[in-house]
């Protein structure tokens, strides 16, 4: 063969060797598209997490890239924060994981730092978690702007270390702001809402409160009650007769489910779970918050800050980005104005030297059927010298709600106002 | 992701028309047109050179018992327009543009290309252009005027191949100077988020750029000089045999004395604040010392010592070093050289078996190579998976991380377009080396990565051209150097996408790295030494008919 035959079938092998390379890496891809993709989706993941920043109301950074290295801003975050695993599938990592990244055919994926700034007060969020911590029992500590929507404080004990290797405690992974528990007499201002959305005259509804009213007791017999005493004094038996007497059941689940009882979406940022009133099973009782009743702390958050914002609900938001501006009515001026004054007539007749500043609230203390309490206090920041602010506190299985009142207390004006 | 639609957009116009350009001067012929009782027997495209002789390797064979194995070289002088014929051994004479040998005559003529041609001038154009607008994207980047100096050199370079180079088509020129201006990406890369690097980083592609083209500039002309004539009776190649022996021992000496293990490689070392690996510009040299043109490999008991004695030292230096991408090479180059410069079929069969069994003892021998074969083969994987990476996928935390990380980038993080940055490979080891192509397509997108393996399609399509165009010895240094590159391309890029196991080869032409600018800058500019004389590229153009040695 000539030398230059030769040199010609050598260059023809190597185009061929070309061809045959170029084929092979355009079928590489197509061959293997599930798993690179899996691996590019796992690139991006990392490269996600890498370049993610949580900030706290005032620029206090949550998370850089990775966990903070201070235990307590890791513990008192994880509700919020949750982890790198999904364990908490509605937590920010895990809904901002979830969320496609933005991929494009042509131009693929470009790698760029996100900063989410929450609402949340890293300092309270701390404060409220050691508070909770110290008090030897778990549950829940909720604060909110009634009047912008902003989540200030969203704590549930036991927590989760993430960098821990430590086994959780039992629970730690349920966020308890967001689970729904029955609510015990912080629900009467439901029912006494439900009534007065129905009429404005049965706010002079009376009732002579023996201590006994067909299935439904109170601790002792509170005489002769308004509507209004009724509420505050938190007469088991006036709101049944009230309610059982004027509303019917449908009537009573309606206005429930107009407070947002049953909804899900009274954070945009966060899923809640739905509550339940079944006042088919026993009016009197469900309007005493008994019975079937299962509220969120979110929800009575919600319910209590549209009584303090003149009937308006705002919807929460712990993510500023989210920021919602309209509020929606769920009751009449006039309903709220009620409810407001009934409840700071209970402020102020037992607890208005507890706090440091203007206030309306509501006790609650809870029959689970296991033959233990859950203790609700949840209040309404109305000082013109405070920020507006309505703050649940719920201590799961935490028997009566004076411990809970205590704890508020010291949270709102300790962190809140001291701070 | 709109600059790299304009570059891939450039790119294309100039493989378009790069390859009309070559297609059209496929049919030219640069060496003599010979007849045989006005029968032609040859039509030119054997190149400069045409040999004549009993041996089938020759041009012009003749079995006759009476005729030298290689009787004649012949040779068309361009500068004095006369016929050069130099007699390899007696029994034939040369008479008047007749070559009389075992009783036949073969009438020699200059031949004819007077079809229609399409300017050459086009890809050149696009080439510039596309240099320039990459100058102008990277100045986005690195708002240097250093981005437009350094273009400038190749854009200088372009230019003046095509002005100087007789048919003013210089495509391997072209395709080598878009192959750099990646090379300038591939240097800068670690600039982009260390911008404290970024001063390193410019000097080293100033200082590759210059090296590439400096190579490419004087192996290109060394070739065409007729060098032959100056130095005396010996031949340029029987002098660069000796040098390259020399050099090559000298450089196995250079790396065991002042080697350092780097990237799991004993073959680095430092001089001046320069890091390169001697066993790059082994490759190069001993490449120069294969080549015996107009004889056979194995002639006689000299070459023969000398062609197995250097193989020999050279395959124990890879061995030594570890470097079984290096080997690969090296036993490549062995086996194309052999197969050209040899007829005898016995022989070069058991040149390529003693070749294979080396390479498998040699991947018995070393434990990373046969780590990566294995990882690469999988387990229980059919030929057509392994070919497409399902062993890389497989052991993507081991000894796939690299490649799976580079088919992440190249098919998924970039696009079809490039997002324009390097994220996947950020942080993974040569990601500007061995896994340039990776890099590059994830900033410049899978469309791109298909581009420049059109690109490589052309440089082997031009190369048969150029053949045709260079004598003898030029042919076997070109035929060496195009095997020495693909063979190097394909190590690389099937290594980064998989379809081979990882050798560590660079890409040549783009991959940062001094010492592969010295290997593969040299062996470029042998490609490019292509070109015939103006004078006599106008009279082999012009004239319609006839022959001349006037």
């Amino acid at each position: 063969m000539k030398i230059i035959t030769k040199m010609k079938l050598q260059l023809t092998a190597m185009l061929i060797l070309t061809i045959v390379m170029s084929l092979l890496i355009g079928l590489t891809p197509v061959i293997n598209k599930k798993k690179i993709s899996e691996h590019f989706y796992d690139y991006i993941k990392n490269d996600r997490i890498n370049n993610l920043v949580i900030k706290d109301a005032k620029g206090a950074i949550i998370y850089d890239g990775g966990f903070s290295k201070d235990e307590l801003t890791r513990e008192s975050t994880f509700h919020v924060v949750g982890d790198l695993n999904g364990s908490l599938p509605s937590s920010l990592l895990s809904t901002y994981l979830s969320n496609d990244a933005n991929i494009s055919l042509l131009d693929g994926y470009h790698s760029e730092q996100h900063t989410i700034n929450l609402t949340i007060d890293l300092d309270m969020q701390k404060a409220a978690y050691k508070l909770l911590k110290s008090s030897g029992v778990n549950g829940t500590l909720f604060v909110a702007d009634y009047n912008t929507g902003e989540v200030k404080t969203m704590v549930s004990t036991p927590s989760v270390d993430v960098k821990s290797k430590k086994k959780a405690a039992d629970k730690a992974y349920l966020n308890k702001a967001a689970q729904a528990y029955t609510p015990g007499s912080v629900f009467k201002a439901i029912a006494v809402g439900a009534l007065l959305e129905k009429s404005q005259s049965y706010q002079s509804l009376t009732f002579n409160c023996t201590g006994k009213y067909e299935e439904v007791s109170c601790s002792s017999a509170h005489g002769t009650v308004t509507l209004e005493e009724a509420l505050y004094k938190s007469c088991n038996c006036g709101i049944a007769k009230f309610v059982s007497e004027h509303l019917t059941p449908e009537e009573l689940n309606s206005f429930a489910k107009k407070a947002g009882v049953k909804s899900t979406d009274l954070m945009v940022d966060y899923p809640v779970k739905a509550g339940e009133v079944d006042a088919n099973d026993s009016i009197r009782w469900s309007s005493d918050g008994q019975s079937k009743d299962l509220v969120t702390p979110v929800t009575i958050a919600s319910y209590y800050g549209a009584i303090a914002n003149n009937g308006r609900r705002q919807t929460f938001y712990y993510q500023k980005s989210n920021a919602k501006t309209s509020a929606k009515r769920i009751m009449e001026f006039r309903t709220s104005l009620f409810l407001k004054n009934a409840l700071t007539k209970g402020m102020t007749n037992w607890y208005s030297t507890r706090f440091n500043c203007s206030c309306f609230g509501k006790t609650g203390t809870a029959e689970t059927g296991r033959g233990t309490d859950h203790a609700w206090f949840v209040c309404s920041l109305t000082d013109t010298k405070a920020p507006t602010y309505v703050v649940v506190l719920m201590l799961e299985d935490g028997g009566s709600s004076t411990n809970a009142i205590k704890m508020t207390a010291r949270f709102v004006n300790n962190t809140i106002l001291g701070g | 992701m709109l600059f790299n639609l304009i570059q891939d957009v450039l790119l294309l116009l100039f493989l378009i028309s790069a390859f009309q350009v070559v297609s059209q001067r496929h049919r030219d012929v640069y060496g003599f047109v010979v007849r045989k009782e006005e029968k032609v027997v040859l039509d030119g495209s054997q190149g400069l050179t045409t040999m004549i002789g009993r041996l089938r390797i020759n041009d012009i064979h003749i079995n006759k018992p009476d005729v030298p194995r290689k009787a004649a070289a012949l040779t068309f002088d361009q500068k004095g327009h006369t016929m050069e014929v130099e007699t390899l051994s007696k029994g034939g004479r040369y008479e008047n543009n007749d070559y009389i040998i075992g009783g036949q005559r073969f009438h020699f003529s200059l031949p004819v290309n007077n079809q229609f041609r399409l300017s050459g001038m086009m890809p050149v154009f696009f080439t510039i252009g596309f240099i320039g607008f990459k100058a102008y994207c990277m100045y986005q980047e690195f708002p240097l005027t250093s981005m437009f100096i350094i273009h400038g050199i190749l854009i200088a370079y372009v230019l003046l191949s095509m002005i100087l180079r007789s048919d003013h088509a210089p495509i391997i020129e072209s395709i080598f100077a878009i192959f750099l201006t990646y090379y300038i990406e591939a240097t800068l890369y670690p600039a982009l988020t260390n911008s404290e690097a970024l001063a390193g980083c410019l000097r080293d592609s100033l200082i590759g750029v210059g090296v590439y083209v400096g190579m490419a500039l004087i192996f290109s002309n060394f070739m065409k000089l007729d060098v032959n004539k100056a130095i005396g009776k010996k031949s340029l190649h029987q002098y660069l045999r000796i040098m390259a022996l020399a050099g090559i021992i000298g450089l196995i000496v250079l790396n065991i004395v002042l080697a350092k293990v780097k990237y799991g490689a004993y073959n680095w070392i430092t001089i001046g604040g320069m890091t390169f690996q001697p066993s790059e510009i082994v490759k190069l040299v001993y490449l120069l010392a294969l080549v015996v043109p107009q004889r056979q490999l194995f002639n006689d008991r000299t070459n023969l010592i000398y062609t197995f004695g250097m193989t020999s030292i050279v395959f124990a230096y890879a061995v030594l070093i570890k470097d079984s991408g290096l080997l690969m090479q090296l036993g490549c180059l062995f086996i194309i050289s052999v197969w050209l410069q040899n007829t005898d079929l016995l022989l070069i069969a058991i040149i390529i078996l003693s070749t294979m069994v080396g390479a498998k003892a040699i991947l018995k021998l070393s434990s990373t190579a046969a780590y990566r074969f294995t990882n690469w083969m999988g387990e229980g994987n059919t030929i057509f998976q392994i070919l497409t990476g399902s062993g890389s996928l497989a052991t993507h935390n081991g000894y796939g991380y690299q490649s799976v990380h580079a088919l992440v980038a190249a098919f998924s993080n970039g696009g079809l377009l490039g997002n324009s940055s390097f994220d996947t490979l950020k942080g993974v080891m040569a990601a500007n080396s061995d896994l340039v192509m990776g890099l590059l397509a994830q900033r410049h997108g899978a469309i791109f990565l298909f581009i420049m393996l059109l690109m490589v399609m052309l440089l082997i399509y031009t190369t048969f051209n150029s053949l045709q165009q260079q004598n003898r010895f030029q042919q076997v240094m070109t035929a060496l150097s195009i095997a020495g590159i693909i063979f190097a391309i394909i190590l690389n890029m099937g290594g980064t996408f998989s379809i081979i196991p990882l050798t560590g080869v660079v890409l040549p032409g783009i991959s940062k790295g001094i010492s592969a600018a010295i290997c593969y800058g040299g062996m470029f500019g042998i490609i490019c030494a292509s070109g015939v004389s103006s004078s006599y590229y106008k009279l082999i153009n012009e004239r319609k008919a006839g022959m001349t040695n006037e």
